[in-house]
């Protein structure tokens, strides 16, 4: 019962960011690690063994802790994944604010050129 | 050589115009930054007949300088002078900050108040702060400069290319210094007075000055170690 509720809640997300990336709002780059985690954990819905072998392997005193542990890795990749791409964000507006201030004043130089030329004239 | 002026402002509404003034006594070109203020200084900019970039959203100190360094880089400059628009750098000593550039002996030359130890000093727990980071400095990359967050700095054309390409976005100057050690730049301080802001307020609240003191000792060690 706990294993199909698990799948459903693991198909749910799956269409939803199917959907999100055929829609544009989410982009294909940026899916990616979603749905790596997400085939991970579809795995371990459908196969628990594996997570009983891994919980032997690490050496938990139960799956659930190694399937905690496992959550946990998984969202602070995902939180170092965002904070990269906020970092790159961050880099390209300030180049494009820094790049429309430098046209701003180029503008405004040459329409002070252009109005002197035509008092001249 | 070209020399531009660039003179970071943010809501200078009180400081700027007299500042433009003195630095128009200058034979040098200016360009003042104004950082997305919320006062009236990009209003006195344009009455002022002064050349200017307004930043349309707020960058940062660092992003702000870094946007005067590319309008050099794009203008063909040869040495940049870094110098605040709240009054505490002097127009007077700008030829003695750009001497050693002219002669060929330094790529960066800092603005010491520590040198001479005359003119405002800043507080001491400042002062404290500062020993601090030019410690830090030393010990990442050998040299010793004094006055490691002076504002009031000059570089040549070689180090105006680096700084377009990389600059940090907020408090960068202890970091610059060490960017331009690690580029090999021969880095003079020479001495300086500095005055105390008399409009508006500092940029570093006491709140800030510990975000400050993490910030930029986490950056000159990952400049070090990258």
């Amino acid at each position: 019962m706990l294993q199909l509720f698990i799948l459903t809640v693991l198909l749910f997300f799956l269409l939803m960011f199917i959907f999100l990336v055929r829609n544009k709002r989410l982009e294909l780059k940026y899916s990616i690690i979603w749905f790596v985690i997400l085939m991970a954990l579809l795995i371990l819905a459908i196969f628990p063994a594996v997570l009983k072998v891994i919980s032997n392997k690490i050496g938990t005193s139960v799956p659930s802790n190694a399937l905690f542990m496992i959550a946990i890795l998984m969202m602070i990749a995902i939180m170092v994944f965002l904070t990269v791409a906020v970092s790159e964000l961050n880099g390209k507006v300030k180049r494009l604010i820094q790049e429309l201030a430098i046209a701003e004043e180029e503008i405004r130089r040459l329409r002070g050129e252009k109005m002197t030329d035509e008092g001249e004239g | 050589m070209k020399v531009l002026l660039v003179v970071p402002a943010y809501n200078e509404e009180c400081n700027i115009g007299k500042v433009i003034d003195s630095l128009k006594k200058q034979p040098y070109d200016i360009l003042v930054i104004n950082d997305a203020s919320t006062d009236n200084t990009l209003s006195i900019l344009s009455k002022k007949n002064v050349d200017y970039l307004d930043m349309s959203v707020n960058v940062g100190i660092g992003g702000g300088v870094q946007a005067g360094y590319l309008y050099a880089l794009r203008n063909d400059y040869d040495i940049v002078v870094q110098f605040d628009g709240d009054g505490q750098h002097l127009a007077e000593e700008i030829s003695q900050l750009i001497a050693p550039i002219e002669r060929e002996e330094a790529d960066v030359v800092i603005g010491s108040r520590f040198i001479n130890n005359i003119g405002f000093q800043s507080s001491k727990i400042r002062r404290v702060g500062i020993r601090l980071l030019s410690n830090l400095v030393k010990i990442c990359t050998g040299k010793r400069i004094y006055d490691v967050t002076s504002g009031f700095r000059a570089v040549n054309k070689k180090f105006i290319a680096l700084y377009a390409g990389e600059y940090a976005q907020d408090y960068p100057e202890p970091e610059a210094i060490v960017t331009a050690i690690k580029h090999q730049g021969r880095i003079t301080e020479i001495p300086v007075q500095m005055r105390e802001r008399d409009g508006g307020k500092s940029s570093i609240s006491a709140v800030k000055s510990i975000y400050y003191m993490i910030k930029v000792s986490l950056a000159i060690i990952f400049r070090m170690v990258s």
